[in-house]
């Protein structure tokens, strides 16, 4: 018992409201008849979520957004395996720092990572690449994998280890037989958030392409820029669909 | 069990290079840059001696001047309030976890899990909608609100971890509610409204995409200063304040740290 | 010495709503007016919901001003709830609950003369135990000088002088459990609730906390309710004893009165231990009446209470009260199962037909006694009174 004050639950509904009202206010504008983002009057149309659906801008850039997406997520996620099971089976004495260093990007500010990476991209000429790119979702991407498989790894039984490799199974047998199938669950969730995370980055990949490769987040940046295009909010709307359905099914899980 | 088969445990070359690799991979960018705001030549590929004159550039140019102040002042405006909020916020739900708190729980954090583009574009539209005109206000009001979530959550699990019967106890002891929440749950509160409040700034003073969208033209903050500069070419006084920025989150990091393991402590 | 520590007559919290109708100074010159009275009590949980539970049943209870009375019952059966809704913690569903003779029912926790020592202290882990002692003076607004000599007197009575400024997260459980007594006897409250302070704490301190609680409650003059759930704790420390189970006052008496006198099963087995048997009424006259126990035969008790002949019942025998015997004797007899050795006394379990019953000898088969071994059959005695008939 916090208090018997409604303030607290008056507070707490006004910052519900603030942060949904955008989110909600969204969707009537996605179905506008008219060429311009502006609140149908009346008249309602599914031309926008129709032109989605054309092949040389939208779906262009979902179809960029997911191979990016998938490499890199498949690339941050085998290095961020790798680094942890390296950790948990060495257990160097300097463990703990090497998965605080490894953690820190954490906090870099995403312009500063923008620069950074436009810098280094720059200087191989993988500026405006899919390589390019990847390289620099997987830097962005691969604190969060380490967090969900050294989770992972934290709850595994030593043991199971020392037992395959008494049984005869060499170091690498070992990995791939039993250590690796033993946090497939941690894998898959640190798989899946890089997942997440690539096809939605926007700060970095606004900086390091654009022109050439032009992700689904750059689109919408775009057409809002330059043309205010109704599509931007039709594709936020869908979006905004997908993420509930992602919670929800999460909570129907647990 | 042999000493070899020990050894062989312990020493495997591919998994130690594998880790270290990682490091280096995620550090290079970040320190190239770094090393190269402090060259001394125009160049941000050559190395031609150190000094800091990028740095005496970056303080004085006026304009980086007047993004970085209008972004503390943001920060530190929609930190604060956010915090309220979130205090507000955490209070309910953590009160009332029977009835509504899971639905708010899930609510609060909703934009945790959008993507930061989505809610950019949901942000304009509802200016553009309610009739706001853009500019340093709404900059100000995106940032309160996507802020909320970030303060939040360490407040929430303040308050979570604190003996629910220490108010009934304040109570019980004649303190009104009003007093028994400022002599016993704020003070208690402390370490997590402070890391709340830094994580806000932090995110605030970082935000790029949604300030970049709710700004209009007069308008800016230091990161879309710095965008500004970096299309009309790499420098090294980019270099120069983007070492910078990283340097102040760093240090807010830092001090958010070492508060929580006080307040741990306590 | 330490009389001089509290004053014996505490005056009511200064600005406490909750005005007595009895003036201060009161208390001891009638020490039967009634400090807590609760009427048709009723607390449900989650009213409404499918998860509603009813926590307390029509609870009726009365205590004494000056009394050091304790609610005893096992885990869950509602003595929490019941001291929680006396300190305004929680509302009750239906009902009054008065305290010094006024209706609080509706009264928040900081209005009401009462001050509570929580199960796990609450003490407050920000401040040191000089402030957490010195809280509810300053919340009553309290000249400073005051506080301070409170304090002080605080300190010694609970012999944390040495502990003064030093933070509740420093300190072992014993030491807490001393500051949260001091913290809520500093305001002089007119009625100190105790949730079972001495749970947390090893035997030996347990013990110990025992006497000193008794004696500072007597030394007060402040009227305690004690939450426990252990039976010998509450025989040992209270005036009287009132035996919770399942949101129901099963009984209320002095510990003699709940241990030799029970009125029903739940309390017969909750306090000590007991055989009951079950047995119909064969004959009445009066105020002794005659049981058939089936494949047992026949004993005799005195009743209390009416029976009829027929009528279900049952009988409870304390197990140092069931004396054991050759078997050459007359009347009932049984086999033994079973015994155990206690060291100060002797265990046996027997059968009887389909009864399993427990015998407890002090001293076993030396001096005197006889002992029996698994196997042996024994004639029943009973002491005179020792049976008890229960009627629920
Ligand atoms: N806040 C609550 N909400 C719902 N049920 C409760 C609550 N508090 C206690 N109960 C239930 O009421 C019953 C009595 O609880 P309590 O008074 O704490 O028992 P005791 O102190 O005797 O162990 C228990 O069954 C418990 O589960
Ligand atoms: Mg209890």
């Amino acid at each position: 018992m916090f208090g018997r004050s409604r303030l607290g639950g008056f507070f707490a509904g006004l910052a519900g409201l603030f942060l949904l009202l955008p989110l909600v206010a969204v969707i009537p504008f996605s179905f506008t008849p008219k060429r311009f983002l502006s609140m149908p009057d009346g008249e309602y149309s599914l031309r926008h979520y129709l032109a989605i659906f054309d092949p040389d801008t939208w779906l262009a850039s979902i179809g960029t957004s997911t191979l990016v997406a998938i490499l890199s997520s498949v690339i941050a996620t085998a290095l961020a395996a790798a680094f942890s099971i390296g950790i948990w089976l060495r257990r160097p004495a300097s463990g703990r720092f090497l998965i605080g260093l490894v953690l820190l990007p954490i906090i870099v500010p995403p312009v500063t990572s923008a620069v950074a990476l436009y810098f280094l991209l720059a200087q191989i000429g993988l500026l405006d690449t899919i390589p390019g790119l990847v390289l620099s979702h997987v830097v962005m991407i691969v604190p969060f994998s380490v967090i969900a498989i050294l989770g992972a790894l934290s709850r595994l039984d030593r043991n199971l280890e020392l037992a395959a490799r008494n049984l005869g199974a060499s170091q690498l047998q070992s990995i791939f037989r039993v250590i690796l199938p033993n946090i497939r669950f941690g894998l898959f969730a640190a798989w899946f958030v890089s997942l997440v995370m690539s096809w939605e980055e926007s700060s970095v990949t606004l900086f390091v392409s654009g022109v050439n490769v032009i992700t689904l987040p750059k689109r919408i940046w775009d057409n809002l820029r330059l043309d205010l295009d109704p599509a931007v909010a039709a594709i936020s709307v869908i979006m905004i669909v997908a993420t509930t359905l992602v919670i929800l099914l999460r909570k129907s899980e647990t | 069990m042999s000493t070899a088969r020990l050894r062989d445990l312990r020493v495997f070359p591919g998994f130690g290079l594998l880790s270290v690799g990682c490091v280096v991979f995620l550090y290079a960018p970040i320190v190239v840059l770094a090393i190269y705001s402090f060259n001394d030549g125009r160049s941000v590929t050559r190395w031609a001696g150190f000094s800091l004159r990028w740095y005496q550039t970056v303080f004085a140019n006026q304009n980086i001047q007047t993004a970085a102040m209008n972004s503390v002042v943001i920060a530190v405006i929609a930190a604060s309030v956010a915090t309220v909020f979130a205090l507000g916020a955490a209070i309910a739900t953590v009160n009332g976890k029977k009835g509504g708190g899971e639905g708010a729980y899930v609510v609060l954090t909703f934009p945790l899990m959008v993507p930061e583009i989505v809610t950019a574009v949901a942000s304009l539209v509802f200016f553009v909608a309610v009739g706001i005109s853009l500019g340093f206000a709404t900059i100000l009001i995106a940032h309160i609100v996507f802020c909320i979530p970030f303060a939040y959550l360490p407040i929430k699990a303040r308050l979570e971890s604190m003996d629910a019967t220490l108010p009934s106890a304040a109570a019980d002891l004649y303190a009104s509610p009003a007093k028994g929440f400022l002599r016993i749950t704020l003070p208690l509160l402390v370490p997590g409204l402070v890391s709340g409040w830094l994580l806000a700034f932090i995110i605030s003073l970082d935000d790029f995409i949604i300030t970049a969208l709710v700004a209009g033209p007069g308008a800016t903050t230091l990161p879309l200063h710095i965008y500004g500069m970096l299309r009309l070419g790499m420098t090294p006084e980019v270099n120069a304040i983007s070492t910078l920025m990283l340097a102040a989150s760093t240090v807010l990091v830092l001090i958010s740290g070492l508060l929580g393991q006080a307040g741990r402590k306590h | 010495m330490q009389r001089a520590i509290i004053e014996p007559n505490p005056t009511p919290p200064a600005d406490s709503k909750a005005a007595s109708p009895s003036k201060p100074g009161s208390l001891l010159q009638h020490p039967n007016s009634v400090a807590a009275e609760v009427r048709n009590l009723r607390k449900i949980y989650n009213v409404g919901s499918p998860q509603a539970h009813e926590a307390l049943k029509d609870v009726n209870l009365s205590i004494r001003a000056n009394e050091f009375f304790t609610l005893l019952g096992p885990s869950g059966c509602g003595k929490t709830t019941l001291l929680r809704i006396l300190g305004g913690f929680e509302m009750l569903t239906s009902g009054t609950c008065r305290i010094f003779g006024e209706d609080v029912s509706r009264l928040p926790p900081e209005a009401r003369p009462v001050n509570t020592v929580f199960q796990q202290y609450a003490l407050f882990p920000h401040m040191t135990v000089r402030r957490n002692i010195a809280f509810g003076l300053e919340m009553l607004g309290k000249p400073k000088a005051e506080v301070e000599r409170t304090v002080e007197r605080m300190l010694d009575l609970v012999h944390m002088r040495e502990y003064a400024d030093r933070r509740p997260d420093t300190m072992s459980g014993g030491q807490r459990q001393r500051v949260a007594l001091a913290r809520a006897l500093a305001p002089q409250p007119k009625l100190l609730l105790l949730d079972e302070p001495l749970s947390a704490l090893d035997l030996k301190l347990r013990q110990k906390m025992r006497l000193e609680l008794k004696s500072l409650q007597r030394e007060t003059g402040i009227t305690f309710i004690f939450v426990t759930h252990d039976q010998e704790e509450a025989l040992a420390m209270s005036d009287r004893v009132a035996v919770i189970s399942n949101g129901h006052l099963q009984q209320v008496g002095t510990p003699e009165d709940i241990y030799e006198q029970p009125q029903s099963r739940f309390v017969a087995d909750f306090i000590g231990e007991s055989n009951l048997i079950e047995a119909k009424v064969a004959d009445s006259a009066g105020s002794e009446a005659a049981f058939d126990i089936e494949g047992f035969g026949q004993v005799q008790a005195p009743i209390g209470q009416r029976v009829e002949v027929g009528q279900q019942v049952w009988l409870s025998i304390r197990p140092e009260r069931l004396v054991l015997g050759a078997v050459h004797r007359e009347g009932p007899q049984a086999t033994v199962t079973d015994r155990t050795y206690l060291g100060n006394a002797v265990e046996y379990h027997l059968r009887a037909g389909k009864h399993a019953l427990t015998a407890r000898s002090p001293r076993g088969g030396l001096r005197g006694r006889q002992d029996f071994a698994p196997g042996d059959a024994v004639s029943l005695g009973f002491e005179p009174g020792s049976i008890k008939v229960l009627l629920s």
